[in-house]
């Protein structure tokens, strides 16, 4: 390489700051001339054993990241590294011969490809949080056989029953009526829509103490649990009650005990991997957060099953308000969220939109029977 | 002090340790690291740990020459995914089943010593400084040497505690005597067992260092601690604790006065003085820790020196905690940053060489990355 041939191209291809070399096996600085020409990188330069020349397929070779401070290094095959101190004279030369440039790199070169990532982070995460998730769980759920919850709802009944719950003092006949309500109500609205009747049992029992209280909560597997309390709250609107249970049918329906495990385990999951934390207190935090959010969808699909079995049961939705008024009558001072069931309908104060929900669903049974949503 | 210099002293120099990364620019590393381990759901985070590894290696300038990470990604992904896989078993397990989750635990425990040793080998061997690859030589016997003496104890206290959960809940329902009488000698145990863990934490602690810092190695120059003794570490814990109590007397006074004064301005002072006292342990643990080990570590031609000023740390800390706290996270990369630099610039390296003259020693380069998955995934710094 004759030092007196200056071409503009030859120009171009050589770096022009000090570069130097190190072989790998020894501490010695070799200073290098690198020269890129025709798709290769030239090493050249002196060594007291004798002179280095070597070359390496430029696009092989790891180009290291474009900076603002500090040097650059360049790992060789072979065991061999090059450094240069001026990290913008070699960020120029790699640049015009387009190495170098991956796409984290180029996304973190500028402040709006910054600011552009910190959004896309936030939509990535807000956007999964609300739709991925239950999509995946939607899957995973789709995969798991019935049969998880059934034995999984039998379980959190002993344990339910075993702490809060007492034989039911609810006359029999009572108790009777209303089985064969709901049971009608079911019958009328599979006809009517085509729609499967799922698997239920409907139990009652007595409150131990202040928890549940006057309550209603369905667990994975088809159990449906009426509290004594809520019974006499209701004594003499049994069309109400119906509408709790169809409420409660909706939970059933659409396997929400079961979902809400499944979206809890996984956020404790991703969370935990995401913040890099699989056991601690800081990953159940997601969880946590997770279970109030899901929580509302899940009411608002119940909901829409007790407006259609009500219906079917040729009863007004909107008798729903006696209970909504009677419960807060009741509650009045309470912390509603009081309740460890986190399905339990009482741990749902209901607010003035699904009263409203509600009120709507009206106007439309006042013109005779019609197929609900 | 052994005289096993060959050159004359005039030969003796400081190597000027310097630190050119910048806040912002790991800052826009970091997020763009962030968006694409979100979205893989993950499995970058190898890729990101490299990425993080090369900013800090490459910005460390010793003597004008920087250090050099060699470490592939997908060789990390591999160990990530492996240590990943346990940690998702042993989450899953010791929810629904608190016991065999212990057991789990007890069975990958013993495991420890060599991951951390693997940890190791892997961080040293892929950074190399002036061309040369460092080492970590230390062997998986003495690893566990260094461990056996709390094997013991740890394991009680592992097994006591999941007995002891369970038990606990079933006073409630059973409200029986029967069932307080085994909580009662369990409870002894357990208490037993958890204090001489404890008690003999320091000195285990000790034992670890002595190992690293017997073991690192650069070209011919292999490293030893001298003159740190186990008492020394309990020391620095006394001290802590020592530290400790006074800032909390100061703090209590200060919330006393605040309660008194303007009771309102608590929601801000509380959190404030409780990062203050996190600030001045943590600086108090770093800067004693890193002076005392550090500063005792040599090798034939190089000494090592560290005087980290314990107060600039802790007002560093301090600043670091409130900034992040404030921002949601996003002032970390910047304290992270500021917080090396701090450490680094406490070092000073004496060689009494010439540093041309190191040789390398032709090894394998195939040190194991499952060891700095485990470190990274499970919190364990091995950090220099």
């Amino acid at each position: 390489m004759s030092p007196s041939d200056t071409a503009p191209s030859a120009n171009a291809g050589t770096l022009t700051a000090p570069v130097v070399y190190f072989d790998g096996r020894q501490a010695t600085a070799h200073p290098v001339r690198l020269v890129l020409t025709g798709g290769r990188l030239h090493i050249l330069g002196d060594a007291p054993d004798g002179p280095i020349a070597l070359d390496h397929e430029a696009r092989r070779l790891t180009w290291p990241e474009r900076q603002r401070h500090g040097p650059r290094v360049m790992l060789l095959p072979g065991g061999g590294q090059l450094q240069c101190t001026d990290g913008a004279a070699w960020d120029r030369w790699a640049a015009h011969h387009q190495l170098g440039r991956s796409l984290a790199v180029r996304l973190q070169q500028s402040w709006r490809g910054t600011a552009a990532a910190l959004v896309l982070c936030l939509a990535v995460l807000g956007i999964g949080y609300t739709h991925g998730l239950p999509a995946v769980a939607g899957v995973v759920l789709w995969k798991l056989p019935t049969s998880v919850d059934a034995t999984l709802g039998e379980a959190a009944l002993a344990e339910i029953d075993t702490r809060w719950l007492a034989p039911s003092r609810v006359p029999l006949a009572q108790q009777a009526r209303l089985r064969d309500a709901l049971a009608n109500a079911l019958q009328r609205h599979a006809q009517a829509t085509g729609e499967p009747v799922p698997t239920w049992q409907l139990h009652f029992h007595r409150s131990r103490d202040k928890v549940p209280g006057a309550n209603a909560f369905a667990l994975p597997g088809g159990t449906i649990v009426v509290t004594d309390e809520l019974v006499e709250l209701l004594n003499d609107r049994e069309d109400v009650l119906l509408g709790v249970l169809a409420h409660e049918m909706g939970h059933v329906r659409h396997r929400h005990g079961m979902r809400q495990v499944v979206q809890s385990g996984l956020l404790g999951a991703i969370g935990g991997v995401l913040l890099g934390d699989v056991s601690s207190v800081i990953g159940s935090v997601p969880v946590l957060l997770g279970h109030l959010a899901y929580s509302r969808a899940f009411e608002r699909q119940a909901d829409d099953e007790a407006i259609a079995l009500l219906r079917a049961g040729g009863v007004s939705p909107a008798v729903m308000t006696v209970l909504f008024e009677r419960l807060q009558q009741r509650n009045e001072g309470q912390d509603p969220d009081s309740s460890p069931l986190s399905i339990a309908f009482a741990s749902h104060p209901p607010d003035a939109e699904r009263i409203a929900r509600f009120q709507a669903a009206t106007t439309d049974t006042t013109t005779g029977n019609r197929n609900s949503h | 002090m052994e005289q096993d210099l060959v050159e004359p002293p005039a030969a003796a120099r400081t190597l000027p340790i310097r630190f050119t990364a910048s806040g912002s620019e790991y800052f826009r590393i970091w997020i763009v690291n962030l968006l694409l381990m979100i979205c893989t759901l993950g499995l970058y985070t190898p890729f990101a740990k490299a990425r993080q590894l090369r900013y800090f290696h490459e910005n460390t300038l010793i003597d004008g020459a920087p250090l050099a990470f060699h470490g592939d990604p997908w060789r990390m992904l591999r160990g990530y995914l492996l240590v990943g896989g346990a940690a998702l078993v042993y989450a899953a397990l010791s929810h629904f089943w608190p016991l065999a989750g212990a057991a789990l635990l007890l069975l990958m425990a013993p495991a420890w010593p060599w991951l951390m040793r693997s940890a190791l080998r892997f961080r040293l061997g892929q950074t190399s400084w002036r061309g040369l690859r460092m080492r970590f030589e230390g062997s998986v016997a003495d690893a566990y040497r260094v461990f056996w003496p709390i094997a013991v104890p740890l394991a009680i206290t592992i097994v006591t505690q999941a007995l002891i959960a369970p038990t606990a809940e079933a006073d409630e329902a059973a409200d029986a005597v029967e069932a307080a009488a085994p909580s009662l000698a369990m409870l002894g145990l357990m208490g037993i067992a958890t204090f001489s863990t404890v008690c003999m934490a320091p000195w285990i602690h000790w034992r670890l260092k002595v190992y690293q810092h017997n073991h690192y190695a650069l070209a011919d120059e292999h490293t030893r601690l001298e003159g740190v003794r186990g008492w020394d570490f309990y020391k620095v814990q006394l001290g802590l604790l020592g530290v400790s109590l006074l800032c909390s007397l100061v703090i209590g006074a200060l919330v006393a006065l605040t309660m008194f004064v303007v009771p309102a301005a608590l929601v801000v002072v509380g959190p404030v003085l409780y990062l203050l006292l996190l600030a001045v342990a943590y600086a108090y643990m770093t800067g004693r820790f890193q002076d005392l080990v550090w500063g005792h570590t040599r090798s034939a031609h190089v000494q090592f020196h560290s005087r980290l000023s314990v107060s600039s740390l802790t007002w560093l800390t301090l600043k670091n905690s409130l900034l992040t706290a404030i921002t949601l996270g996003l002032y970390w990369p910047f304290a992270a940053v500021a917080t090396t630099r701090m450490r680094l610039s406490a070092v000073s390296i004496e060689v009494s060489r010439p540093v041309e003259q190191l040789i390398g020693e032709a090894r394998d380069a195939a040190a194991d990355a499952t060891g700095e998955a485990a470190g990274d995934l499970l919190g364990f710094d091995v950090a220099l």
